[in-house]
């Protein structure tokens, strides 16, 4: 089997109420339980951090005071093959909030 | 690998939602109300940070805890960057340290009496609590009292304005003051609790969320202050509400008249809690107005069916309520119960008169009960006319269908 990188992209979430971060949470952590088979690993990114276009030229991320687009956090799964992997990025919570990118691993 | 799911832990039930009016409690209690609004960002960026790290590292033996130490710690992060560190910072660090159970109590305590603070405009009061005491965001509250986040973000805006004169401390008040303020504390909860029986969205778990809030902070009250029997008589009015919250709608999401509801599923437990508070907030000679409408709804919830209801007792208790408050609302239903005891003529005469009254001007029910009473007493053509005024008036889809579900009743 394959291994797959998804990829969340998607805004900083500053306006979500605790209870809707709780159900976030709590979905999460249900669909993981259901992709046991598949699942690798996943983690989340702090929301602040350094872009490097070059030697030369560093843009600094965060913090945020509004919404921004950002590498919120990645998931690493294996399957069968892509189209696998589409279908279970598809079951995801994390649809709701982020874009997922789905890159099969070298 | 991670732990399959069934061998970790879950969170209780809005767990999130009452962390956060703990954290806010503990750090407004520590660094001061005027910085009320530093302490919503940082429990807020909290709670964000707690749903990322638990998501992939899975929830903590100790959450409450482990939100306390993140909260503290960006707290005193953000009030660094404010320049504001040696005056705030330094006295409160050394003793902001995993605050127990009392002190988050004794700090919840103080929020509830300032968020009823008798300074702060009546119609921010209920808004700063749903956002304080309750944990709701402001789309949340928006949502749950009808209204837009525009609206009750100049509420909240107008509240803090206040904390921000230091005319309001962050304090339990003493003696007789003390008293006063758990009586406005009473109102702010009652008013809480209204928010959510009356609104008419059926869909919406949220609004019987706010009831169930309002509950849990009138126990609150009762528990630091068992002699006030005010907060029990009111906790035993929200119960006998509640235990009929289910049956006031039909299986379309219609309203139904107290007449057509389906008593069997009236919750006798609450029923029976309900009857036990009241029992315990009756030892004072002069009765309180939630004692009298505890009663009132005592008798409804105790009555078998809508027509051997003890109208006379009924009427008898809204007499000396009227004593007490004599709002229009009161006085409606004061009139209903005085028709239905008997004393009809009376009670159309004064109704009619009320209905004129600019208050119920737009108010459907009014000229609901008008329809009702003006059929009862064989006046057809009098009671047509209402029934459509009735209809014209009605604001929501409930509202219409609980008028045609009386109309059909009688045509």
């Amino acid at each position: 089997m394959k291994q797959y990188l998804l990829l969340l992209r998607g805004k900083t979430e500053l306006d979500y109420s605790p209870e809707q971060l709780q159900k976030r949470l709590e979905e999460y952590r249900d669909w993981v339980g259901t992709i046991q088979k598949n699942y690798i690993t996943d983690n989340r990114l702090e929301r602040e951090g350094v872009h490097l276009k070059n030697k030369n030229e560093m843009h600094t991320d965060g913090p945020f005071l509004e919404a921004k687009e950002i590498i919120a956090g990645f998931i690493i799964i294996k399957a069968e093959n892509l189209e696998v992997a589409v279908d279970i990025a598809k079951g995801s919570p994390l649809l709701q909030y982020f874009e997922i990118f789905i890159r099969p691993i070298v | 690998m991670k732990p399959p799911i069934e061998e970790s832990r879950v969170l209780t039930e809005h767990f999130f939602r009452q962390s956060y009016t703990k954290m806010i409690a503990v750090l407004v209690s520590h660094f001061g109300l005027d910085q009320i609004s530093l302490a919503e960002d940082v429990v807020q960026d909290t709670l964000v940070s707690a749903m990322e790290q638990w998501s992939v590292k899975g929830i903590p033996d100790n959450p409450g805890g482990w939100l306390m130490q993140v909260a503290k710690r960006k707290a005193i992060n953000a009030l660094q960057r404010k320049r504001a560190y040696e005056k705030n910072v330094l006295p409160a660090w050394s003793t902001l340290y995993a605050p127990d159970m009392e002190e988050i109590n004794d700090s919840t305590l103080k929020m509830i009496f300032t968020c009823c603070h008798p300074e702060l405009p009546p119609e921010s009061q209920v808004s700063l609590a749903l956002k304080t005491l309750c944990g709701l965001s402001v789309d949340e509250i928006s949502h749950a009292m009808l209204t837009t986040s525009s609206n009750i973000n100049k509420r909240l805006y107008r509240a803090k304005q206040k904390f921000r004169t230091g005319r309001i401390s962050f304090s339990i008040p003493e003696g007789e003051d003390l008293k006063e303020r758990l009586s406005n504390v009473c109102t702010t909860l009652f008013l809480l609790f209204n928010e959510g029986y009356y609104s008419l969205h059926h869909e919406d778990t949220i609004r019987m969320d706010l009831c169930y809030e309002a509950i849990r902070l009138i126990k609150q009250i009762e528990r630091n202050f068992p002699d006030y029997k005010k907060a029990r008589a009111l906790h035993a009015l929200m119960l006998f509400n509640i235990a009929r919250f289910e049956s006031r709608l039909d299986d379309k999401g219609g309203l139904l008249i107290l007449a057509e509801q389906d008593r069997t599923r009236w919750d006798q437990n609450l029923i029976v809690e309900g009857l036990e508070c009241l029992h315990q907030s009756l030892d004072t000679h002069t009765p309180n107005k939630y004692q009298l409408m505890a009663g009132i709804a005592a008798e409804h919830c105790l009555a078998p069916d809508f027509q051997s209801t003890n109208w006379k007792s009924i009427l008898q208790q809204y007499q000396i309520l009227r004593k007490l408050d004599n709002n229009l609302l009161i006085r409606f239903n004061g009139l209903i119960a005085q028709f239905y005891a008997g004393e009809k003529a009376e009670a159309l005469s004064e109704l009619t008169t009320l209905a004129n009254h600019s208050f119920f001007e737009s108010n459907s029910l009014v000229f609901l009960t008008l329809a009702v009473f003006h059929h009862e007493m064989k006046d057809r053509a009098g009671s047509k006319a209402f029934f459509s005024k009735a209809v014209y008036l009605s604001q929501t889809i409930a509202e219409r269908s609980l008028i045609e579900n009386v109309i059909q009743k009688y045509h």
